[in-house]
């Protein structure tokens, strides 16, 4: 028996290094799996859509595309439709952590598919899965305490998101925020290091671009925090439109017969198809046209509307059943609006205001804010993305009134929302917080034996 | 009978069993990973490939749509080109072109800005910023922009194109009335080009057109000391000279011009008319003093015949035509009445000179007069 507990005490401490060393290791392939994906996603939208797409393309790849994916997701990978995030969650909150090695593997190929086909998604929510997937199966394999596993789960989402957006800060926020749902959650070391360990490796790789390249704005005058503030409630009401669309034609969607679930990503690519043929801009992630509208070079015609086009589009992308995120989609609706928003208040302020840019830089942090209800990550993104201490604080006004219009009109946060619909309910934020040996990092070897 | 293992050491085996499990997975992982890393390396260099495949397409598309002035075309072509490959200098600088062909300075300066801000040295890009500034008349810009750009560093094969920028910052300089700043550089232009006959005569012409006359005739008699007839630089000598108000030097230079145009042979009838009308030349006698002041006097009054001048200067001109009285005569008569007289009969030519300007240009006659008088102190430059 002494010789039992004697072991028990060691392998404890062994199992703490193990964790640490886990973590890094985790942080480098999460990271390795995210500029993967990215990169496939690149290659493959490269190969299908060439260098000038014909309208004949831009209508058929979508649509050909949707109908194998529809067979993948329905026959082989039913789990990894739609984004990631909030199948990530339940995994944390409710499976103990478990996320088969098959859900990573499907994630990556139908997400590369989809977004890769021109669908109007994202590919951080997949990273996040995958990343998520990849820390679950390691752990399993290592054979990790139950404890460790479900601690891995954020650790690996972290990991992902830091590649996937080169904001190392951020993607531990998120990972707190979003995915353990409390932001004094003790995993936070695990995640940093993850974090740490997934950005220098992404950096070796890509190098150190930003996502962005964003000049420096800054506050022009005092009054224009009325404008910003206005930035705010026009995102908050975006975030409400948004996310009542997505829902409602979910719904919809999940109303036709099951036989139809295999045909229902193909709807969505026909539709997609045709919103191609005449906005070709909506495509993918669509960066590079919120790179133009931060920088303050895209008209303002242009600006609301690819803003209305982009809602549609991702609604219908992602309702029908296909795999990819709603990160993008937001950040690309906010860069619009913000953009559309800053032309006006370029053109009728009668004191001097940024450019047009800094409000899409702002949009976009609104919106974020309002759809996925992660104010602090949202704020350390668009930080760590400009590298500007100067527009915090317009857009933390932003920030913080596209949050209340949006939770006052929707309760229930979008990613919470999408996994009631599947019959699957989350515990509430204040369920999660007392009882800290769900978040908490494994006590040290002492403290346990302790007691 | 089996061995008997001590406590320790069957610890020591059980953790050994289990550490030696998990070192094992963790050299698989990494070796995982370094598998990964090698694969994602290998696919992010092949797409960076294609990008700049890609961007190199879209650049060439671009500019051939900005050849064929289809400016909103070359812009969506060199705005891809840009976002694919964004630290391609070339590519920033067609966009900024472009840009500036449909009217976006704006943009423009901040393209060409973004590319300082990186190689803040580059000559072109600091050129085309200069040039940008010049257009939206900010001059302090552009003088900062054009000396970075003279600053840059320049490989010894292309110093003719550092000169070349050098003559366009003192275009426009001088057309901005930075006078002072064009002759500086212009000094500069002149020390730097090389001792050629056609370099030293477009230096000395450089120097004359910013002010600078005395290095612009020292230049030009450089060249006629090897080149004596050499007809540009006779005429540039004579100009120079007759700026620095060598009358009888300019007189020499454009004398020797066999077939001078208009200009040039004003200007030389208006040195010799300087030389012939001053009636305070040294070494003159009397009478010839008084028959050059009698011709000033006489072009005097055929000018205020003609235009419409103050009376008292018609009376001032005709009590001076008036021949002076024997006694005024007599060498014993006062010379310094005598010399008032012939700078009063000056001064007072000069003054209808410059009152009757409005009327009518002055003649070489008038222009011969106005130099005397201000070359003897009478005038007022």
């Amino acid at each position: 028996m002494t010789t039992e507990r004697a072991t028990a005490s060691a392998l404890r401490l062994r199992e703490n290094q193990l964790f640490l060393a886990l973590s890094i290791i985790v942080g480098v392939l999460a990271g390795l799996s995210a500029v993967l994906f990215s990169l496939c996603i690149d290659r493959v939208s490269r190969t299908l859509f060439g260098l000038e797409p014909s309208a004949a393309r831009l209508f058929l790849v979508p649509t050909s595309v949707s109908l194998l994916t529809g067979v993948l997701l329905s026959r082989f990978f039913p789990d990894v439709r739609g984004s990631g995030v909030p199948q990530t969650e339940a995994a944390y909150h409710l499976k103990g952590g478990v996320v088969p090695a098959r859900v990573g593997l499907g994630k990556f190929l139908t997400g590369v598919l989809c977004v890769g086909s021109g669908h109007s998604m994202g590919r951080e929510g997949p990273s996040v899965q995958i990343g998520a997937a990849l820390a679950s199966s390691i752990g399993r394999w290592v054979g990790v305490s139950p404890e460790r596993l479900k601690a891995l789960v954020p650790v690996g989402a972290a990991g992902a998101l830091a590649a996937a957006f080169n904001t190392p800060v951020a993607a531990v926020l998120f990972a707190l925020e979003e995915i353990i749902g409390d932001m004094n959650a003790s995993l936070i070391g695990s995640a940093v290091v993850a974090s740490v360990a997934s950005v220098i490796v992404e950096r070796s790789i890509l190098g150190n671009e930003p996502l962005f390249h964003v000049p420096a704005y800054e506050l022009v005058h005092p009054a224009e925090l009325a404008a910003y503030a206005f930035l705010g409630i026009v995102g908050g009401v975006l975030s409400l439109v948004f996310c009542k669309l997505l829902l409602g034609m979910r719904t919809a969607f999940r109303r036709l017969p099951e036989r139809t679930l295999i045909l229902q990503p193909a709807i969505g690519g026909v539709l997609i198809g045709l919103i191609l043929l005449v906005r070709p801009e909506v495509m993918g992630v669509g960066y590079d046209y919120v790179d133009q509208a931060l920088n303050g070079t895209m008209l303002m015609r242009t600006l609301v509307l690819l803003c209305l086009v982009k809602i549609v589009a991702t609604v219908i992308s992602y309702t029908s059943g296909n795999a990819g995120g709603i990160f993008a989609p937001t950040l690309f609706i906010g860069a619009m609006a913000g953009g559309a928003i800053g032309t006006i208040v370029h053109r009728v302020a009668p004191f001097p205001v940024a450019g047009p840019g800094a409000y899409a830089l702002v949009g976009m942090g609104a919106l974020f804010a309002g759809v996925i209800r992660a104010p602090m990550t949202s704020v350390f993104m668009v930080f760590e993305i400009t590298q500007d201490y100067q527009i915090l604080v317009p857009l933390m006004v932003a920030n913080l009134l596209s949050l209340v219009i949006s939770r006052r009109y929707q309760p229930v946060p979008v990613y919470h929302a999408l996994l009631q619909q599947d019959g699957v309910h989350l515990p509430s934020p204040v369920s999660i917080r007392p009882t800290q040996d769900d978040t908490a990092e494994p006590a040290p070897a002492g403290h346990t034996a302790a007691r | 009978m089996p061995p008997v293992v001590h406590f320790e050491e069957r610890v020591r085996r059980q953790l050994g069993r289990v550490v030696h499990r998990e070192l094992v997975a963790l050299a698989v992982l990494a070796v995982v990973g370094v598998a990964m890393f090698l694969l994602t390396r290998e696919l992010a260099a092949s797409n960076a490939s294609v990008r700049r495949r890609d961007a190199a397409s879209w650049h060439a598309t671009g500019r051939a749509a900005l050849s064929e002035g289809h400016t909103e075309r070359a812009l969506l072509a060199l705005r891809r080109a840009a976002h694919i490959n964004r630290g391609d200098r070339d590519v920033a600088l067609s966009l900024a072109t472009a840009l500036e062909a449909a009217g976006n300075n704006r943009e423009a300066a901040a393209v060409l800005e973004d590319l300082r801000a990186r190689q803040p040295d580059a000559a072109d890009v600091n050129l085309e910023l200069a040039r940008l500034s010049t257009r939206d008349n900010r001059l302090p810009a552009a003088i900062r922009y054009y000396q970075d750009a003279l600053d840059a560093l320049w490989s010894p094969a292309s110093i003719d194109e550092r000169s070349a920028i050098r003559r366009e910052f003192i275009t426009v300089l001088t057309t901005r009335g930075e006078r002072a700043r064009a002759l500086s550089q212009g000094l500069v232009y002149a020390a730097e080009l090389p001792p050629t006959t056609a370099s030293q005569m477009e230096a000395a012409s450089l120097l004359l057109q910013l002010g600078d006359p005395a290095r612009a005739l020292s230049r030009y008699t450089g060249v006629l000391a090897a080149e004596p007839t050499n007809a540009t630089a006779l005429a540039g000598a004579g100009q120079a000279a007759f700026a620095l108000g060598d009358y009888s030097v300019a007189r020499r230079y454009l004398s020797q011009l066999t077939s001078p145009d208009d200009r040039l042979a004003s200007m030389k009838r208006v040195a010799e008319l300087v030389a012939a009308l001053d009636p305070l030349a040294p070494r003159l006698g009397a009478g010839e003093r008084e028959r050059r002041l009698q011709q000033v006097l006489a072009h005097a009054g055929v000018r205020l015949s003609t235009c419409t001048a103050d009376p008292a200067l018609a009376t001032a001109v005709t009590q001076l035509q008036e021949p002076p009285t024997p006694s005024a005569r007599r060498p014993s008569h006062d010379a310094v009445t005598q010399a008032d007289r012939f700078e009063e009969g000056l001064a007072l030519a000069a003054r209808v000179e410059r009152e009757t300007t409005s009327c009518r240009p002055p003649d070489e006659g008038g222009q011969a007069i106005t130099i005397i008088a201000r070359q003897r102190g009478l005038e007022e430059e």
